[in-house]
């Protein structure tokens, strides 16, 4: 019997694969499917797929190998087909999408667009002679932020304002997705809270157009695609959300936002690309926010035991008085 | 004898003469598709440009809506993309040609206008569909004008030519 990923995979992203791969990719076995994660087309380069921390192709046969020469390589006739697929032969639908680089298909699977860019002065105009895809399959590790929870409330059952920190591809979406969901449908520790969640790069709700295809809880309110400053001010003025959840801040414009919503008394759970805490104070608009105390809690996070591994969760207070 | 004579003459006369209307009534047929087409574009580039309707959605929607022939090729063309087996556009617009010159009064250069449509539908920007759904709109027209103008200066002299030309065949033979 075929296992979830598997299942969810082929239904979601084989239709918009070329024939040719669709064909290679339907012998491959569980484990493959099980931790795949991201499917790279580019023209006239080998087709490649990262599983975990490997990277495999095909060969001409379509057997998986992680050597790459005389690989199977990606024709434009692919790209092309795959793009039609995936707009549903409808760029122009998709215009908002391809100009920040990106189209979400159903199942909020991610997928990367690489071309030419036209600008218009220093905005993105359009994206034409496509030249590459990468797709990135969505996960949903449910109970993953399970361990986080105690953290999460403070004693008079309000929702700290708490930190993820990590290196790029170590879950810090996955994490926040699965604590918008607890703090939205309830848990053990308590009852369930109007969250909005600013998801600027459709990567937590993994939105299709404008519905979350991800588990983000009953009482979440996505702002899908929305600037995280913007999204921010609006959710706090419209939807009366107890918790705001957005990822990857950083920005002077996202940092006011924030301060603005702790001042409303939001809650706010966020996360930041950096390796440590000596990283994130590198960045001086981070650092202000942070030495405000802005922040509860520090969850730090990696790739040790593999992908959401929790390294370490910090109350600031702690490390103020060291 | 006289009997048999004036069958054959009727049946030369009403040939000639039935050829000679449904050419007149091809032609006009032609002009009117022309029209109907123009029209059904107008609608499915209303549906993409200003609600960004993906393409399958948008021909599925205008089907209904526009007249013969146009309503047969849009849902040729809608079904073949609802099949999701990744065929493109420019296939499945293919398709979509194929079943209208089966039933259309349409000729070569007709299907061939409509064709140049589909290098540009959908694998754009609304910029892109705007300008490719006005050069389709106006080339359709001029199509339709000429096809028009070709009726009024040919449509009688076949309708009533066919009738002469029986008669004179019929001339011929006694």
């Amino acid at each position: 019997m075929p296992n979830r990923n598997e299942k969810i995979i082929k239904a979601e992203i084989f239709p918009f694969l070329p024939a040719t791969i669709q064909r290679y990719l339907a012998g491959f076995n569980k484990k493959f499917w099980d931790n795949l994660e991201e499917i790279r087309l580019r023209i006239n380069k080998p087709l490649i797929f990262r599983v975990n921390e490997e990277e495999f192709t095909l060969d001409s046969d379509g057997n998986l190998k992680s050597n790459f020469d005389s690989a199977l390589t990606v024709s434009a006739d692919d790209i092309f087909r795959c793009i039609s697929s995936i707009s549903d032969n409808s760029l122009y639908a998709f215009g908002e999408e391809i100009k920040r680089g990106f189209i979400t298909i159903p199942g909020g699977h991610r997928v990367g667009l690489a071309g030419q860019v036209v600008m218009d002065r220093d905005e993105v105009l359009k994206m034409t002679n496509f030249s590459g895809i990468a797709i990135r399959v969505a996960r949903e590790i449910k109970n993953c932020a399970l361990t986080l929870l105690p953290c999460l409330y403070a004693q008079n059952l309000r929702v700290n304002n708490m930190l993820i920190i990590s290196p790029p591809r170590c879950g810090k979406t996955t994490m926040l997705r699965d604590i918008t969901r607890f703090i939205s449908n309830g848990n053990s520790i308590c009852g369930g809270y109007n969250v909005a969640l600013i998801d600027e790069r459709s990567e937590i709700a993994g939105s299709y157009q404008g519905v979350a295809q991800l588990d983000v809880g009953y009482r979440t309110d996505v702002l899908d695609a929305c600037p995280k400053a913007k999204g921010m001010i609006m959710a706090i003025r419209s939807l009366s959300p107890a918790v705001l959840v957005t990822d990857e801040i950083g920005r002077k414009e996202d940092i006011d936002a924030i301060e603005e919503c702790i001042r409303a008394g939001v809650s706010i759970i966020s996360s930041v690309h950096a390796l440590d805490l000596e990283e994130v104070m590198q960045k001086p608009t981070l650092k202000h926010l942070l030495s405000s105390g802005a922040f509860n809690y520090l969850v730090f996070l990696s790739r040790r035991r593999g992908p959401g591994s929790i390294e370490k969760i910090v109350r600031w207070e702690e490390i103020c008085s060291i | 004898m006289f009997n048999l004579k004036l069958g054959g003459i009727i049946a030369i006369i009403g040939g000639f003469g039935y050829l000679g209307l449904t050419s007149a009534w091809l032609i006009r047929k032609r002009a009117e598709e022309l029209k109907n087409l123009r029209i059904a574009m107008g609608i499915l580039e209303k549906e993409i440009t200003c609600f960004f309707t993906p393409l399958t959605l948008a021909l599925s929607r205008c089907a209904p809506l526009v007249q013969f022939p146009a309503n047969i090729f849009f849902q040729h063309t809608a079904s073949a993309l609802k099949q999701r087996k990744g065929i493109t556009a420019f296939e499945a617009w293919q398709a979509g040609i194929n079943s209208l010159a089966e039933v259309s009064a349409f000729k070569s250069e007709d299907v061939k206008l409509i064709d140049s449509l589909v290098n540009q539908l959908g694998m754009g920007d609304i910029d892109d569909q705007k300008k490719a759904f006005l050069r389709i709109d106006q080339e359709l027209k001029l199509q339709e004008e000429k096809v028009r103008s070709k009726f009024y200066s040919e449509g009688k002299m076949l309708s009533y030519g066919g009738f002469l030309l029986g008669i004179t065949v019929t001339i011929l033979l006694i």
